[in-house]
């Protein structure tokens, strides 16, 4: 058993999907723009399809004994908390970018900004549940946009988005299609237009987590086909230890003065009651929906099988604070129960106490 | 308790009301602030760092399945159509009216509204078949799970609507039809306002009124003309439109008004409620700016919302510009992924003027204008001024009218040039004019080729089968 990091290289662009969770009408394929980041749960699905392919199972017969014992019964399940058995495979971290020795996770929603208390009520709910101070974030500015920025574990802060060379990760490209029937004759609706991303060219950033798995990956690569447009990827796998560990040094200190403080290090699943326990929070929510399938049934791997159920998340990078230790620790075992998705990646949290 | 009244009725009993109403608790964000102040503190101002903080607080319900909102808003819109009105919607009832439609527009009965008036007779025959026989009557079949992929306005009904509008409307039904403007409007210099009369309650109230007002009147301006009012909140606007729309009067022949009449309009209402009460006041007099996108009925919403905002944002505050404010940014995006720009400061009157000149000469009438219909002619014109030679030469001559009117003469000699001098001539005063109203050649440039290519716009026959 060992903890690999592995790094995914996109060869030319890339393409992961999401639905689209709050589109209003002209629902249509005919414009589609791809997220950032793959989902948890896809780099599940891959570490499972690469060591189908390691030990030469890809395309076995479903049900097969050999492929469950190698990769677990199912892919992941949303519904069930409990850790998973994806036998070979034991966890996953967040995925992050990676540039040579330097690591890099988004932001925290809190960066740069100082919360204080001001005399005043405030109430979330109802005129009844007023609460006796007032939140206010020092130095914001609503007018401002918050651009989508990672930090380094030395500090170096980067844009998301590559523009104007400005160092960021990903660059656009659209790509544009005309959609023909098998016999070459044009379709209605037939035009679409995607886009999808490319890594910066320039510079050395790739995609990359950490895994357990119970097998020697070491040196191991690959190219394999990943997300929507099934683009290449080249997966590499080096041994290093204690990096789920390392993972929560990556994130520089960035402690409040004045309240005990949670971030988010991925998107988390968590009842919306944990604001209920905060003094305040900086939050976003993200939609969730992975494929369900099941070895006992499935053979072909690129099929899409059954969707699990919808629900909605707190995005990476929110930021709760307290004004107590014991509501902040309520709140963390309300994110720590979700043992199926801490396992895969989710649900990773840094908190910060105050030093009385 | 309006809406569990509405549930009660219309719902049968698969669906627990309290659980919807729990649930609609926790999706909606009412959010309070109280804050006790001081004589002369300006209460605006002392109220915007905490809301401002708060708002970053996003609620959210963690059960993506319990959609109930999309529930209510498919009873609201679904009504009773077989059985009459007796259960009708209390929101239905307030937008419409009791006697009067049945649901907010679809995006393509919006875009042709102009031809609804021109027969309306005709035009609801074709709405019953097409676009309500799509509407799902039977709660039964609606499916909570899947309301997302269960879009009434499919697009094979659209499509077909169109078809049937083609031929029942022939060469009155236009390219334009087959797109859609979202309207993103927000006042310039409403802070200044704040700043004078922040400290006096009263004095906020009343402005406050003035505000309601403004938006009420907004609202008729914007469905008078055509359009969807989505949103109108004060100095806050955000609507669907047509690009062109007749006038919907008794009038012979009718009269096609477009988008920057509606803007026109919308800004006349805004100075007489809001821009004389700051004349009053001998502070800056506040100003609307806008952003509006233009898309095919097919395209995405969302992309053509955000688009507008961001064309909103750019009026306002692009730091590129010498001008910041009471500017309309526009840009239509055709079907092919071609688009085109620009934005127009409204103070620069001259060449505005002159931009309007040409839209009443060649876009008023249901006509098609006999100089649209050689269609190498106004291509020619229009697409020179992309042509980076001859920009550039433009850029050069453009402010002196002599040489640049020597210039067309000597480029457009050919017969059909000169039997349209008149054109001619009145394109040379737009570009001649928009070179001195704006100092970035670039900015010049594109409010000439965009009003041209907007006049053409208007004026294409939809050739599409």
């Amino acid at each position: 058993m060992a903890e690999f990091l592995i790094t995914l290289q996109p060869i030319e662009h890339f393409f992961f999907g999401n639905e689209k969770l709050s589109v209003l009408g002209n629902q249509t394929v005919y414009y589609s723009e791809s997220e950032y980041f793959p989902q948890q749960s896809s780099l599940l699905g891959l570490l499972r399809y690469i060591l189908l392919l390691k030990f030469g199972k890809l395309g076995f017969g479903a049900g097969d004994e050999s492929v469950i014992n190698l990769i677990g019964e199912r892919s992941f399940n949303a519904t069930d908390p409990q850790i998973g058995d994806f036998k070979k495979i034991k966890s996953l971290s967040p995925v992050f970018i990676r540039k040579g020795s330097e690591y890099f996770f988004p932001v925290p929603k809190d960066n740069g900004l100082e919360l204080i208390a001001i005399e005043g009520r405030v109430s979330y709910g109802s005129l009844n549940e007023l609460v006796q101070k007032t939140p206010l974030l020092v130095n914001y500015g609503a007018k401002d946009p918050i651009s989508e920025m990672m930090i380094s574990n030395r500090g170096n802060i980067i844009p998301l988005v590559n523009k104007d060379g400005n160092n960021g990760v990903f660059c656009h490209t659209e790509r544009i299609g005309n959609q023909k029937s098998r016999d070459g004759q044009p379709i209605t609706d037939g035009y679409y237009r995607q886009l999808a991303w490319r890594i910066n060219p320039k510079i050395n950033y790739c995609f990359a987590f950490y895994a357990s798995i119970d097998e020697d990956m070491e040196d191991y690569i690959v190219s394999v086909p990943f997300g929507g447009d099934r683009s290449p990827f080249v997966v590499s796998f080096t041994k290093e230890k204690n990096a789920q560990d390392n993972i929560q040094q990556y994130l520089p200190d960035q402690p409040q003065s004045l309240f005990h403080k949670l971030v988010l290090r991925s998107d988390t699943c968590v009842d919306e009651e944990i604001l209920s326990k905060t003094f305040f929070a900086i939050t976003a929510s993200v939609g969730f929906r992975n494929i369900n399938t099941y070895v006992k049934t499935t053979s072909n791997y690129n099929k899409n099988d059954t969707l699990s159920g919808r629900i909605f998340m707190l995005k990476r990078g929110s930021v709760l604070y307290f004004t107590d230790i014991d509501s902040m620790k309520l709140a963390m075992k309300l994110i720590d129960d979700h043992q199926n998705f801490k396992q895969i990646g989710y649900n990773l949290y840094k908190s910060y106490e105050l030093k009385s | 308790m309006k809406i569990k009244t509405h549930l009660d009725i219309s719902l049968d009993s698969n669906y627990d009301t309290n659980k919807i109403i729990n649930y609609l608790k926790r999706y909606f964000q009412f959010y309070f602030v109280e804050l006790s102040l001081e004589e002369g503190q300006n209460i605006i101002y002392s109220f915007k760092k905490p809301l401002d903080t708060i708002e970053l607080r996003e609620k959210y319900v963690s059960d993506g399945e319990e959609n109930y909102l999309m529930l209510f808003l498919y009873l609201v819109n679904k009504e009773r159509f077989t059985n009459g009105r007796k259960n009708l919607s209390f929101l239905v009832a307030d937008a419409f009216g009791v006697e009067g439609k049945r649901r907010f527009d679809s995006l393509i009965q919006i875009s042709t509204r102009g031809l609804e008036r021109l027969n309306s007779g005709a035009y609801l025959q074709l709405v019953k078949e097409f676009i309500w026989a799509s509407q799902i009557d039977d709660s039964s079949k609606f499916n909570l799970r899947e309301f997302s992929n269960m879009d009434e306005d499919a697009s094979e009904n659209q499509d077909r609507f169109l078809l049937g509008l083609k031929s029942q409307f022939g060469d009155a039904f236009r390219q334009y039809h087959k797109y859609i403007a979202v309207i993103s409007a927000d006042g310039d210099f409403i802070g200044k306002i704040l700043e004078v009369i922040g400290t006096d309650a009263g004095k906020i109230k009343l402005f406050s009124e003035k505000l309601l007002i403004f938006s009420n009147e907004a609202a008729e301006i914007i469905t008078q003309y055509g359009g969807s009012p989505v949103y109108i909140g004060g100095e806050d606007i955000f609507c669907f439109a047509p690009i062109a729309c007749t006038s919907g009067s008794e009038d012979s022949p009718q009269i096609l008004f477009n988008l920057f009449d509606l803007i026109s309009k919308l800004d006349t209402c805004f100075y007489n409620h809001l821009g004389s009460y700051a004349k009053n006041l001998t502070i800056q007099i506040p100003t609307l700016s806008y952003g509006i996108s233009v898309t095919y009925y097919k395209s995405p919403l969302n992309k053509s919302i955000s688009q507008s905002l961001e064309l909103l944002k750019q009026s306002k505050y692009d730091d590129k510009r010498t001008h910041t404010r009471n500017t309309i940014g526009i840009r239509i995006e055709k079907h092919s992924g071609q688009f085109f720009e620009a934005f127009y400061e409204k103070n620069k009157l001259t060449s505005l003027n002159n931009f309007k000149a040409l839209v009443d000469k060649f876009s008023r009438s249901m006509v098609i204008p006999d100089i649209e219909k050689s269609d190498l002619f106004f291509n020619s014109i229009m697409h020179k001024l992309k042509d980076p030679l001859f920009a550039t030469i433009i850029e050069l001559i453009a402010k002196n009218k002599t040489q640049l009117a020597e210039f067309f003469k000597s480029n457009f000699n050919e017969k059909i040039h000169l039997e349209n001098q008149s054109y001619i001539d009145a394109v040379t005063d737009l570009i001649y004019n928009a070179y001195i109203d704006y100092s970035h050649p670039q900015d010049a440039n594109h409010v000439a080729y965009t009003s041209l290519r907007f006049i053409d716009f208007i004026n294409k026959s939809d050739k599409e089968s």
